[in-house]
């Protein structure tokens, strides 16, 4: 397969085309594959045959096991976390032959599940493909061992029959004997066609061990799917700590700014009493009276201020009474005639309310500002286990997601919690926005 | 002014016996303090009626959940005793409480006095005292800032826009919870003209014409409900 289709295969299915490892492949345009094809004269003046003899000289170490004789057979239980570690090194060590690095189909394993690892990764098809891996491995490493010490000694012993001959005696290899020097010359000759062998050699056994680990390494599309959803779910769970992160600060400010601004505020109103009294005792406080009441005009635009900065952080209603009451809310602030409808019969989980409060008020915002509509209709409904938020407005339409827009930020977050927010304006109009959540989807399993 | 007997619950120390000693300072008499809604709904809701006091001033956000804790109590106690009046202090204009707490009260029988004020409004002490004992009394007094925000919210209506601005005013000053006479004095107008600015906002917002604090829960409930 050549080279580019390939990278093509691992990445279009997660749209990753912009990826690190893309642009680290793209350097290398053709693969071993292609490299075997050529004319041999071109082979041999390319770096590709020293690729080859320098990824199949490697994988000697795969042979290593047979050093320690029986006892290679206790390493065998050990398999598959073996099996894990040299299906890392060969997924990238395959580069060395010009294919894009291979994908790994294990699922990411979140922190407060490491100490689970060894149980996840047994339950994992990709770790058992591995632990075959690693055994194919083995085997072609103990036949490349005796395989290459075969064809270099042979190899030594052409390129040096012409010396043997000049300082000893007759040489007789292959069936052919020298007697002096100027008949040893056909052995380096012989030589140099055997060198040329064994690297076509070393290029077919790395040729096709890496399709080997290119078939069992990279992952299946289940995996990838696996992967998809783990990397939904934390995607996720990352949404959840910036809601409470959220949740946080605005609880912060409330308990701590807000409340010392009110109680400020009282002690500014017990301050006036205070001078009250003095004044009826014949004192003069017209100035201090004064101060006080700057200083209570800025108290009540602290409050204000504050207010409103907690009510984008978090409208209380929303947390406290549920998406249907905020959504009243924003529908009676609007200036539009605006109507609402709620069929609603559970409470949706808070990061729906929190998605949907947000789709609702960016699409009343930019209805108001560029369709020209004279009124606007809101829904939210639930069915068939899939939560609904409709709203449609008769304005002009044209509207689109465009990147980096307030839209497109709200379908990505939409993406984040499992759901898709649809937007459909034809020129002319209407325009509606439609956000579905699957409610089964609570994120607590994929 | 009578001196009142009042309960507050409130889970700040200091704003509890700062608004304590500004009631006394008064002449009212602090009867009960709470500083969470759970202790606050369970002895005022059990509580035999001729020891209740006459006013119950209540912050929102209470532990235990730290949520609209004491609105809830609130609503509990009012079940309990329909007449008690209770006056909340909020940090936020959601007018989804105070449409609960509007509707706690059944506007045809004689139900104690409801309150939704922004808890700053306690600087200008006096005024703070005065809606107070308005509320105590069995008046309807919902924050000025909030009234403001749902008539301006109103205003895209058609029967809202049709108002003349002097019968705006009107409406605001009424859904403060003013009588004829306050407002007449405030727009410094006669009270003959209230009365016919009063008929003209009333008939163009579709309200039946009533008096006193039947007048100011009809014209909240219109503004709340749209």
């Amino acid at each position: 397969m050549p080279a580019p289709t390939s990278t093509q295969v691992y990445y279009s299915d997660t749209s990753r085309r912009e990826s690190p490892a893309c642009s680290v492949t793209s350097e290398v345009s053709i693969s071993i594959g292609e490299v075997l094809r050529l004319r041999p004269w071109r082979f041999i003046v390319s770096a590709w045959p020293w690729r080859a003899l320098l990824y199949a000289m490697t994988s000697l170490v795969w042979a290593l096991p047979f050093s320690f004789g029986d006892r290679a057979l206790l390493l065998l239980p050990f398999l598959p976390i073996l099996g894990i570690g040299i299906g890392a090194i060969e997924r990238r060590r395959i580069r060395l032959l010009g294919y894009p690095a291979v994908p790994s189909g294990h699922v990411p394993i979140a922190a407060d599940e490491r100490k689970r690892w060894l149980l996840l990764r047994l339950g994992e098809a990709m770790t058992w493909r591995e632990a075959g891996y690693a055994l194919i491995a083995t085997a072609i490493g103990l036949g490349s061992v005796m395989l290459f010490y075969a064809a270099f000694t042979l190899l030594a012993m052409l390129f040096a029959a012409p010396v043997a001959v000049a300082i000893h005696q007759p040489v007789t290899l292959l069936g052919w004997t020298a007697t002096t020097p100027w008949e040893a010359w056909p052995f380096p000759v012989l030589g140099l066609l055997a060198a040329l062998v064994v690297l076509y050699l070393a290029a077919l056994i790395a040729w096709g061990q890496a399709a080997i680990a290119r078939a069992l390494l990279a992952p299946r599309d289940l995996e990838l799917q696996a992967q998809i959803d783990a990397l939904t779910l934390s995607r996720r769970a990352l949404l959840r700590a910036v809601e409470g992160e959220r949740s946080r600060i605005e609880r912060d400010l409330h308990d701590g700014v807000q409340q010392h601004l009110v109680t400020l505020a009282m002690q500014l109103g017990t301050l006036e009493l205070e001078l009250d009294d003095l004044r009826l005792r014949g004192a003069n406080v017209t100035t201090a009276t004064g101060t006080l009441e700057a200083a209570r005009s800025s108290s009540d635009a602290a409050l204000a201020a504050m207010r409103r900065a907690l009510l984008d952080l978090k409208p209380p209603t929303l947390t406290e009474f549920g998406l249907p009451s905020a959504l009243r809310e924003l529908a009676d602030a609007i200036p539009l005639p605006t109507t609402y409808t709620d069929t609603l019969t559970d409470r949706p989980a808070s990061d729906v309310e929190q998605t949907g409060y947000l789709v609702a008020s960016e699409a009343c915002t930019n209805t108001i500002r560029h369709s020209g509509a004279s009124r606007l209709e809101i829904a939210t409904s639930a069915r068939d286990g899939v939560f609904e938020l409709r709203v449609e407005d008769d304005g002009r339409g044209g509207a689109t997601l465009r990147a980096g827009g307030g839209l497109a930020g709200l379908r990505e977050r939409a993406d984040a919690i499992g759901g898709v927010l649809q937007i459909s304006s034809p020129p002319g109009g209407p325009t509606t926005l439609l956000l579905t959540v699957p409610t089964g989807f609570d994120g607590s399993r994929p | 002014m009578n001196a009142l007997r009042v309960a507050i619950a409130e889970d700040v120390v200091l704003f509890r016996e700062g608004l304590a000693s500004l009631l006394q300072r008064f002449g009212h008499t602090v009867t009960y303090q709470f500083a969470d809604a759970a202790t606050l709904e369970d002895t005022l809701v059990t509580m035999d009626a001729e020891l209740l006091p006459d006013l119950l001033i209540t912050d929102v956000r209470m532990p235990p959940g730290n949520h609209d804790d004491g609105l809830k109590a609130a609503l509990a106690i009012r079940r309990a005793h329909p007449t008690l009046s209770i006056l909340v202090l909020s940090q936020y204009l959601g007018n989804a409480y105070a449409t609960q707490l509007l509707e706690s009260g059944d506007p045809e029988t004689d139900s104690g006095g409801v309150g939704y004020l922004l808890k700053e409004r306690i600087s200008r002490v006096a005024d703070f005292m005065r809606t107070a004992e308005q509320v105590a009394r069995g008046s309807v007094v919902i924050d000025p800032t909030m009234i403001r925000h749902l008539i301006a919210r109103e205003r895209q209506t058609t029967a809202m826009a049709s108002l003349t601005p002097r019968e705006r005013e009107v409406l605001e000053l009424m859904a403060e919870g003013h009588d004829n006479q306050t407002i007449a004095r405030k727009l410094f107008v006669t009270e003959a003209a209230v009365v016919k600015h009063t008929g003209g906002l009333f008939a163009k917002l579709g309200l039946a014409q009533n008096e006193g604090n039947r007048r100011v829960r009809a014209v909240l409930a219109h503004l709340a409900n749209q």
